[in-house]
């Protein structure tokens, strides 16, 4: 599926206070209704590039434009454009626990709805639909930080996803999950591109990638893009594989 | 498990009218703006103290600096020699400069917290009303003011035994505090925590001491995580009031998940079979420069009790 550019990157990198590079000249462009997959070894600057597009840091050189404007501190500083930002991106952190901050799994639902404006009986509906698709109805009035790893996850993805974003950003969202998790996780990302949702997520787990993934970018120790394509080309690339740490060069391959 | 469908919201674009931006000259994102002050600070200590090995005070022995430093902090609080804290806070400067502190960082560490703090404090003393004594300077005289529930006095003016104990106040609480920076930021923190472990410092305090300085930088990057995670959902606008409600919630909660945390790290470090006792390295090798250092020290020492007294500052 392919729309109207979503994202464009422009030699855009990004170092920390302590002057370490994390991003380094990143070219990119995302489409609307894309499925790209960031692929890397740890620190190579996946999760700062996903914070990126969530608008949540700003590069320190290069240009990031996101629907038709340029993403800068200052512009984020322009609330009625940040707004609809917020509106449009949604990010699922790796950490659910640093992203559930309310008392009860039906507020944390219920948060971004209210935040946008909707009335308390929309909101409500919204966030029982939410719980359940998700399958934690049982939930509602649990505090999130008594849930299961399984269970945290659902209630950030039905947080995130009960403002109705464009784009959905996952970061790592299968990790530490077991098989059963992870599937409904996979399975729901892909409803949601067939709704027509552009994702953007990342992993280290190559056995979903041809399933989830559109188009993978493949991120390198320097913090640079050493490959873009189609998930069946990088997967049969065997020798980047192996220097992006991606695969032991000691696994045979299947 | 039969899977459902999307709810029919969720298969739509929104057309939703979000909320009204209204502007105000109250300040935004303070809490994050703050965050990121106290790990910028963190982070430039740890740096200053990796970066900088070939500093003055980086080449000292730790066991030789601690002990010379804090005996310094001990003449600085102990001395009646006016001159004495001068010259002290004089050498302190210039043992920040070699050992690569910025002059900005300094002043902005030192001088303006006692500027602002101690010298705001001890500004009442400086007056007669406070510390009777030899006039300085005159602010009115024969004045009479007879109110029903207080009476002014004739005269108010700036008293050189006023001033003098401003002086000593000020001077001692910027040596103590400049040699308490000198001491972090030329040292590593887990390096100090061993010294204090060799010197008979509790066990179970140079643990915590140790841990605390880890864990603030872990629950930082953690308590920032979570300012990112709320603002990354933060779709509309929220008032003041409603953001310092979440903060007081968060906080709560924040120390809900910091307890959790202690917990884990209790379990990790009896797994690894910790048992309350701390292991100290031995000393290091002792150089020509840790030599001259205490000698340095003792000359110092000297100086602060048998100086010279009858220089022009105590003719105030």
């Amino acid at each position: 599926m392919s729309g109207s550019l979503v994202y464009n990157l422009q030699n855009l990198s990004y170092r920390y206070s302590s002057n370490k590079t994390a991003l380094n000249q990143i070219n990119l462009k995302i489409n609307a209704g894309e499925r790209i997959m960031l692929l890397g070894p740890n620190g190579c600057g996946k999760s700062t590039l996903q914070k990126i597009l969530a608008g949540l840091i700003f590069a320190t050189d290069g240009t990031l434009t996101a629907f038709d404007r340029k993403i800068s501190e200052n512009a984020m500083k322009d609330k009625n454009f940040s707004v609809v930002f917020r509106r449009k991106v949604g990010f699922v952190f790796q950490n659910s626990d640093v992203q559930l901050f309310c008392s009860s799994v039906l507020d944390e639902i219920m948060f971004g709805p209210i935040a946008m404006g909707l009335e308390l009986h929309q909101s409500k509906k919204r966030a029982y639909d939410l719980l359940a698709y998700c399958d934690i109805a049982s939930l509602a009035h649990d505090s999130p930080h008594h849930l299961s790893g399984g269970e945290k996850k659902k209630v950030a993805i039905a947080a995130v996803l009960a403002s109705n974003p464009d784009v959905l950003i996952f970061d790592e969202p299968t990790n530490g999950l077991d098989p059963k998790s992870q599937r409904w996780i996979l399975n729901t990302i892909n409803d949601l591109n067939r709704q027509g949702k552009t994702i953007i997520l990342a992993t280290h787990q190559l056995n979903f990638v041809p399933e989830i993934a559109d188009r993978v970018i493949v991120l390198s120790d320097d913090h640079e893009i050493t490959a873009e394509g189609l998930p069946q080309d990088i997967l049969s690339n065997r020798n980047l594989l192996i220097a992006t740490n991606l695969v032991d060069p000691q696994d045979q391959p299947c | 498990m039969n899977r459902l469908d999307l709810p029919a919201w969720l298969q739509s674009n929104d057309t939703i009218r979000l909320p009204a931006v209204t502007h105000s000259w109250k300040p935004h994102n303070y809490l994050e703006k703050t965050l990121k002050k106290i790990h910028a600070i963190l982070s430039e200590d740890n740096r200053s103290v990796l970066n900088n090995q070939d500093g003055l005070l980086q080449k000292l022995e730790p066991h030789m600096k601690v002990t010379g430093l804090l005996t310094v902090i001990l003449l600085a609080a102990l001395t009646q020699n006016l001159v004495f804290l001068i010259m002290l806070n004089s050498i302190i400067l210039f043992a920040a400069l070699q050992s690569r502190i910025r002059l900005g960082d300094y002043f902005v560490r030192i001088w303006l917290p006692i500027f602002f703090f101690t010298g705001i404090a001890v500004l009442p003393g400086i007056i007669n009303w406070v510390t009777p004594g030899d006039p300085l300077y005159t602010i009115y005289s024969n004045l009479t003011f007879s109110g029903h529930f207080f009476t002014l006095p004739a005269e108010l003016t700036i008293t050189r035994q006023g001033v003098k104990s401003a002086l000593f106040v000020i001077l001692r609480s910027a040596a103590s505090l400049g040699i308490a920076m000198l001491l972090i930021k030329t040292t590593r923190w887990s390096v100090l925590t061993k010294v204090l472990a060799k010197y008979g410092l509790s066990n179970i305090i140079v643990t915590i001491l140790d841990m605390t300085y880890r864990y603030i930088y872990l629950f930082l990057f953690i308590f920032m995580d979570y300012v990112l995670g709320r603002k990354s959902r933060l779709v509309g606008l929220e008032t003041q009031s409603s953001k310092i409600a979440w903060i007081g919630g968060t906080i709560s909660d924040f120390l809900r998940i910091t307890l959790e945390y202690s917990q884990d790290i209790q379990y990790a470090l009896e797994s690894r079979g910790y048992t309350g006792i701390y292991y100290a390295e031995a000393k290091g090798p002792l150089h020509l420069i840790d030599f001259g250092f205490a000698a340095a020290i003792i000359i110092l020492g000297c100086y602060a009790y048998g100086g010279i007294n009858h220089v022009w500052i105590f003719s105030l």
